[in-house]
C-alpha cells in the first residue's frame, strides 16, 4: 500500500485533504466552543495558529508524497511498468493539487478572527 | 438481423441467446440483464422528467404575469418543491445510473454487471418510491418545503400533513436503487474488465463513472441519514432537529447539503463522462489529455465534498469557516477547467464534424461554462449573500444542471440510440430539437439572473406589478415553452425513429470503443466471447474485432454449461483471475422491492403493524435471496470435472461478493460517521443542548455486552483463518458458537437500551442514543443471522474448502459491527464521562 503505484495512492493525497479539511472546520469549532478567544484579538489567537501549524504539515507531508511519486518518470511505453508509472505519475499531481488545496484552505487563518 | 450474424456463427450466438436472455411475456419482470435494468431506468427516468416538465411549465406559466392566481399559493409550494424533488432524485440521478448500467459492462468488455440482481432490485426500489412520491401529487398532499426539506418548516408542527413523510419516505426507498448502482458500477468496473484493460487502458468514461459511483456511496448516506431522523422526529415525536429539547434546524442542512452538494458533481461527471467520450469520436482523434482528466475526475470528486456549507452561507457561521468553504469552491473550478481545456484542445487539433450529438455537445460548452462561471460568483461570500435566495440562484443552478447534465444526455442518446434500435434518428427533426431547446433554454435562464439580481425572490408564488420583474418573467416564460417544444420535438424524433430511422450499419459514428463491438441492436451477452484489450482505442487498432468476437475467437465462448458467465480481473493490471458465475432471471428482486413498498407504505400511513409484518418478510426474502448462490443448486453446483484455469469465484477467497461488502460497508460508514458528526454537532453547537447528569446506560452490562461482541467476531475469525489454511474441520460448529455468543451479546444490547431510562421524545441527547443502539443492534442481529445461515450452509455443504468465498464475505461485517460497538461506548459513553458531562 506505500508503494508508489499501489492504486490507494490515486486517492490517498485527497484523503489527507479531506481529513485536513473536516479538521480544520472541526477543531476551529470546537476552539470556539471551549475556549473563544476575544474578538479584538483578530486573526493573532491561538486557534488560528494551532490552524496555521498544522496547515503548513500537513502541506508539507503532501509536497513530500508528491515528489516522491514524480521521481517514477513518465508512463511511456505499452508495458507493465507503464502501468505502475501511471499510476505514480497521476498520484503526483494529485499529491501535489492537494497540498495547493490543502494551504488554500488553510490560508483564511492569516486572515480572519476565529469566532466572529 | 444484426450484420454479425453469419452461417457459421449463428447455432452458438442463438445458444447464447437462449442463456442470457429475459424470460418471455411477464417474466421480462424476472429481467436482472444489465441492458434490460438500465433501459428500464432510462425510460423510466425519462418518464419522471416529463412530469417534471410538466411541472416547470405550470410555474412558468403561473409567473409569467404579475399577481396570477393560476395557481394558489399551496398549489405553488407543492409544483415547485416537487419539481426539484422529481428532477433531482427521480430523474437526473436514475437515468445517469441507467445509462451507466447499461454502458460499462459493454465498454469494459464483459456481459453483465457484477450483481444483476441488485440492479434488479434498484430499478424495482425506484420505479415504485418514484411512484408514491408523485402519488403525493394527485393526493392534493405532495411536499410543499422545498425540494431539500428545510427544518423546521418540514417539522410536524409547520407541516402537519403527509407531504414530507411522502418525501423522507419515498426518497429514502429510492436512494436503496441509488446506493445499490453505486456498489455494483464501483465493483463491476474494478473486477471485471476485459483481460488486459489496466487502468491506464480504461475508457475515460469508465473513469467519471467510477468516481460517480464511489461519490454515491460516500454522498447518499447523510441524506438516508438526515431522512430518517426527520421522520422519526415527526412520526415518533423524537428530537433531532427542534431547539426546545437540545436539537438544531442546522443539523438537517448540514446533513442534506453533506449529500446535496457531491449530487451536483454526481450528477455533472457522468455528463462530463460522455462529453469526453463524444468529443474525441466526432473531433476525429484520441482524447487529448487523458491523464490530466483522470487526475481531474479525481480531484473533483473529493474536493465536491467539501463544499456544502457554502449553500448555508447566510445562516450564520463565523468568517473564518465561510472562508474555508469559499476557497473550497472555488478551488474546484481547477479540474472542471483541466477538463475544459482538454476538450477544447481535442477539438482544436480534430477535424470536428458536426453531427447531431456534436451539437448538443457544442451547446453544453456554452452553457456549462456560464453556469460555472456564476459558480464562482457564488462562491464569494458577500455576492452570495447579496443573491441568497433570489432567482439568480435559480438561474445558475439550471445552467449547471441543465448544461452539465440534460445537453450531453441528450447528446448521449442520440449517439447510443442506434446501439439500442439499430436505426438512426432524424438528422432535420433532431437540429430543429437542439436549437428550439438551445433558445428556449438561455431565454428562461439567461434573463432569470437579471430577474434575481433586481431582487425577486425565489418560491413566492406571485409578485406585485411594477417592481421591474414583469418583462423578465415574461420572457422567461416564454423561453420555458420554446424550450417545451424543443424537448417535445426530440422525443417525437426518438420515438419516430425506432420505425422510421434509416437503418445504422455496425459502428456508425467511427468510435474507438468496446461498446460499438456488439451487435446491434444490441444481444443480451453483449460479447460472444470476451476479447483481450491491451489498448485504449481497441476498435481503431483492429476493425475487424466485432467480427471476430462474434465468431467466438475469444475467451469464454462456450456456453453449453447454460452458465452466465463472465471474466473476473485484477483491479489494476486487469490481468484474468477467475471466472464470475452469474445469477440468471430472478422473481427475488420484484418481491422483494414489493415488500419493502409495503413497509414504505405502512408507515406512510402509520400502519405500524402492518410496516413491521412487511419488514420481516422484506429481510427473509433476502435471506431467501442470499441462500441461491455459491454452490446452490441454482447457481454453480459443485462438479466432478471444476474449471481450475481460472477457476470459479465461488471457489476463491477473493470474490466480487467480498468487494461488493467492502463498498457497502463503506457508504455503511459513512452513515455511521454522519451519525457521530450528528451528536458533536448537537453537542458542541445546539443552543440548548442538555445531556443528563448520570448517564442513561448501564456501563457493565454494556462493556459485557461488547466483549461478548468480541469474542464472538474473534471465534468467526479463528474458524476463517483455518478455512483459508485448507481446514474446514469444526467449521459449521465454529460457525455455530459464535452466532450464539453474537446472539448473546444482542440480547444483552436489547436489555441495555430497553432497561435505560431514556427520554428520546424529550432530549436530543436521549434520541441519538437510543438511534445509535438502535443501529448497532440492527449489525449486531445482522451478523449474528448470517453467521448461522453459514453454519446451515456448511451442513448443506454450500460452504466448504473447495467452495470457500463464502465466509469471507461475511467476516468484514463482523470487522464492521464491532468497530461501530466500540467507537460508539467511546463516543456516547467514555468521552462524555471524561468530559464531565453525561
Amino acid at each position: 500500500m506505500f508503494s508508489i503505484s499501489h492504486p490507494i495512492q490515486l486517492v490517498m493525497g485527497l484523503i489527507i485533504w479531506s481529513g485536513w479539511f473536516a479538521v480544520l472546520y472541526g477543531l476551529q469549532g470546537i476552539g470556539c466552543n471551549v475556549a473563544p478567544p476575544a474578538a479584538e484579538l483578530g486573526p493573532w489567537t491561538w486557534i488560528n495558529a494551532l490552524l496555521l501549524g498544522l496547515g503548513a504539515c500537513v502541506t508539507l507531508l503532501l509536497l513530500i508524497a508528491a515528489y516522491r511519486c514524480w521521481k517514477a518518470g513518465p508512463d511511456t511505453s505499452a508495458t507493465e511498468d507503464s502501468h505502475r508509472k501511471f499510476i505514480a505519475r497521476i498520484s503526483g499531481g494529485i499529491y501535489l493539487l492537494s497540498a495547493v488545496a490543502a494551504a488554500a484552505v488553510t490560508l483564511p487563518v492569516v486572515i480572519y478572527p476565529p469566532c466572529v | 438481423m444484426s450484420e454479425l450474424r453469419n452461417t457459421g456463427n449463428r447455432g452458438r450466438l442463438e445458444q447464447f441467446d437462449r442463456v442470457w436472455g429475459n424470460l418471455p411475456g411477464w417474466g421480462q419482470l424476472s429481467a436482472v440483464n444489465h441492458t434490460s435494468v438500465g433501459l428500464r431506468f432510462v425510460v423510466t427516468g425519462m418518464v419522471f422528467f416529463l412530469i417534471g416538465g410538466i411541472l416547470a411549465m405550470l410555474l412558468r406559466t403561473q409567473l409569467a404575469l404579475p399577481e396570477q392566481d393560476i395557481l394558489s399559493s399551496n398549489a405553488y409550494n407543492q409544483i415547485f418543491s416537487m419539481h426539484g424533488t422529481v428532477m433531482m432524485f427521480l430523474f437526473a440521478i436514475p437515468v445517469l445510473e441507467g445509462a451507466a448500467m447499461y454502458l460499462i459492462p459493454k465498454m469494459i468488455g464483459t456481459r453483465d454487471l457484477v450483481f444483476p440482481r441488485l440492479s434488479a432490485l434498484g430499478y424495482y426500489c425506484y420505479l415504485f418510491g418514484g411512484i408514491i412520491i408523485v402519488s403525493s401529487l394527485f393526493l392534493n398532499m405532495a411536499p410543499d418545503a422545498g425540494w431539500f426539506m428545510y427544518t423546521p418548516l418540514s417539522g410536524s408542527f409547520y407541516s402537519p400533513g403527509l407531504g414530507p413523510d411522502f418525501w423522507l419516505l419515498g426518497i429514502t426507498f429510492v436512494e436503496i436503487s441509488a446506493m445499490s448502482a453505486g456498489v455494483e458500477l464501483v465493483v463491476s468496473i474494478l473486477r471485471t474488465r476485459a483481460n488486459g484493460m489496466s487502468l491506464r487502458k480504461m475508457p475515460i468514461f469508465c473513469w467519471y463513472i467510477l468516481a460517480m459511483a464511489l461519490m454515491i456511496v460516500f454522498g447518499f448516506p447523510p441524506l438516508i441519514l438526515g431522512s430518517i431522523l426527520l421522520e422519526l422526529e415527526r412520526a415518533a415525536g423524537m428530537v433531532f432537529f427542534e431547539v426546545a429539547g437540545g436539537g438544531d434546524p442546522l443539523l438537517w442542512q448540514h446533513l442534506f447539503w453533506l449529500f446535496g452538494h457531491p449530487e451536483v458533481y454526481i450528477i455533472f461527471l457522468p455528463g462530463a463522462g460522455i462529453v469526453s467520450t463524444l468529443i474525441p469520436v466526432f473531433a476525429q482523434r484520441p482524447l487529448l489529455g487523458y491523464r490530466w482528466i483522470v487526475l481531474a475526475i479525481i480531484l473533483m470528486g473529493f474536493i465536491s465534498f467539501g463544499l456544502w456549507v457554502h449553500h448555508m452561507f447566510t445562516v450564520g457561521i463565523p468568517s473564518l469557516a465561510l472562508a474555508f468553504f469559499s476557497m473550497a469552491s472555488m478551488l474546484v473550478a481547477i479540474p472542471t477547467a483541466i477538463q475544459f481545456f482538454a476538450w477544447i484542445a481535442t477539438l482544436w487539433t480534430g477535424r470536428v464534424v458536426f453531427h447531431l450529438p456534436m451539437l448538443w455537445i457544442l451547446g453544453f460548452l456554452i452553457i456549462f461554462v456560464a453556469g460555472g462561471l456564476t459558480g464562482v460568483m457564488l462562491a464569494l461570500v458577500p455576492f452570495d449573500w447579496q443573491v441568497h435566495d433570489t432567482h439568480f440562484v435559480v438561474a445558475h443552478m439550471h445552467y449547471v444542471l441543465v448544461g452539465g447534465m440534460l445537453f450531453p444526455l441528450i447528446a448521449g442518446f442520440y449517439y447510443w440510440l442506434p446501439h439500442v434500435s439499430g436505426r438512426m434518428p432524424s438528422d432535420t427533426l433532431g437540429r430543429w430539437g437542439f436549437w428550439l431547446t438551445f433558445i428556449g433554454f438561455n431565454v428562461t435562464f439567461l434573463i432569470m439572473h437579471l430577474t434575481g439580481l433586481f431582487g425577486m425572490p425565489r418560491r413566492v408564488y406571485t409578485y406585485e406589478a411594477g417592481l421591474g420583474w414583469d418583462l423578465f418573467n415574461l420572457i422567461s416564460s416564454i423561453g420555458g415553452f420554446i424550450m417545451a417544444i424543443g424537448i417535445a420535438a426530440v422525443i417525437v424524433d426518438v420515438l419516430l425513429h425506432f420505425r422510421f430511422g434509416r437503418p445504422a450499419r455496425q459502428n456508425p459514428w467511427n468510435a474507438d470503443s468496446l461498446e460499438w463491438a456488439v451487435e446491434m441492436p444490441v444481444s443480451p451477452y453483449n460479447f460472444a466471447s470476451l476479447p483481450n484489450v491491451p489498448t485504449r482505442h481497441p476498435l481503431f487498432e483492429d476493425p475487424a474485432l466485432p467480427q471476430d468476437i462474434a465468431d467466438g475467437k475469444f475467451g469464454l465462448a462456450d456456453v453449453s454449461h447454460g452458465r452466465r458467465e463472465i471474466y473476473g480481473s485484477q483491479a489494476g493490471t486487469g490481468k484474468v483471475m477467475q471466472v464470475i458465475h452469474l445469477p440468471t432471471n430472478s422473481w427475488l428482486p420484484l418481491q422483494s422491492g414489493a415488500i419493502i413498498a409495503v413497509v414504505c407504505l405502512g408507515l406512510l400511513t402509520k400502519s405500524y403493524w402492518v410496516a413491521l409484518v412487511a419488514a420481516v418478510f422484506a429481510v427473509l426474502s433476502l435471506l431467501r435471496w442470499s441462500w441461491h448462490n455459491g454452490a446452490h443448486a441454482s447457481s454453480a453446483p459443485l462438479t466432478a470435472d471444476e474449471r481450475t484455469d481460472p477457476p470459479l469465484h465461488s471457489r476463491t477467497f477473493n470474490s466480487p461478493g467480498l468487494w461488493g461488502m467492502n463498498v457497502a460497508m463503506m457508504g455503511n460508514g459513512t452513515l455511521y460517521a454522519s451519525l457521530l458528526f450528528g451528536w458533536f454537532y448537537l453537542w458542541t453547537a445546539a443552543p440548548q443542548w442538555q445531556a443528563p447528569q448520570e448517564g442513561p446506560l448501564a456501563l457493565w452490562p454494556l462493556l459485557l455486552s461488547g466483549a461478548l461482541l468480541t469474542v464472538a467476531a474473534l471465534v468467526f475469525r479463528y474458524a476463517v483463518g483455518r478455512l483459508r489454511a485448507g481446514n474446514a474441520k469444526g467449521m459449521q460448529g465454529l460457525f455455530w458458537i459464535s452466532s450464539v455468543i453474537g446472539l448473546a451479546h444482542f440480547a444483552l444490547l436489547l436489555w441495555v437500551l430497553l432497561s435505560a431510562p431514556l427520554q428520546a421524545t424529550e432530549l436530543a441527547h436521549d434520541s441519538v442514543l437510543t438511534v445509535m443502539l438502535m443501529y448497532l443492534l440492527i449489525h449486531s442481529g445482522l451478523s449474528t443471522v448470517v453467521t448461522a445461515m453459514q453454519a446451515m450452509r456448511v451442513q448443506f455443504g454450500y460452504v466448504s474448502v473447495r467452495v470457500p468465498y463464502e465466509p469471507f464475505v461475511v467476516w468484514p461485517l463482523w470487522v464492521y459491527t464491532l468497530a461501530i460497538f466500540w467507537l460508539a461506548v467511546a463516543a456516547f459513553v467514555w468521552l462524555p464521562m471524561g468530559w464531565g458531562g453525561s
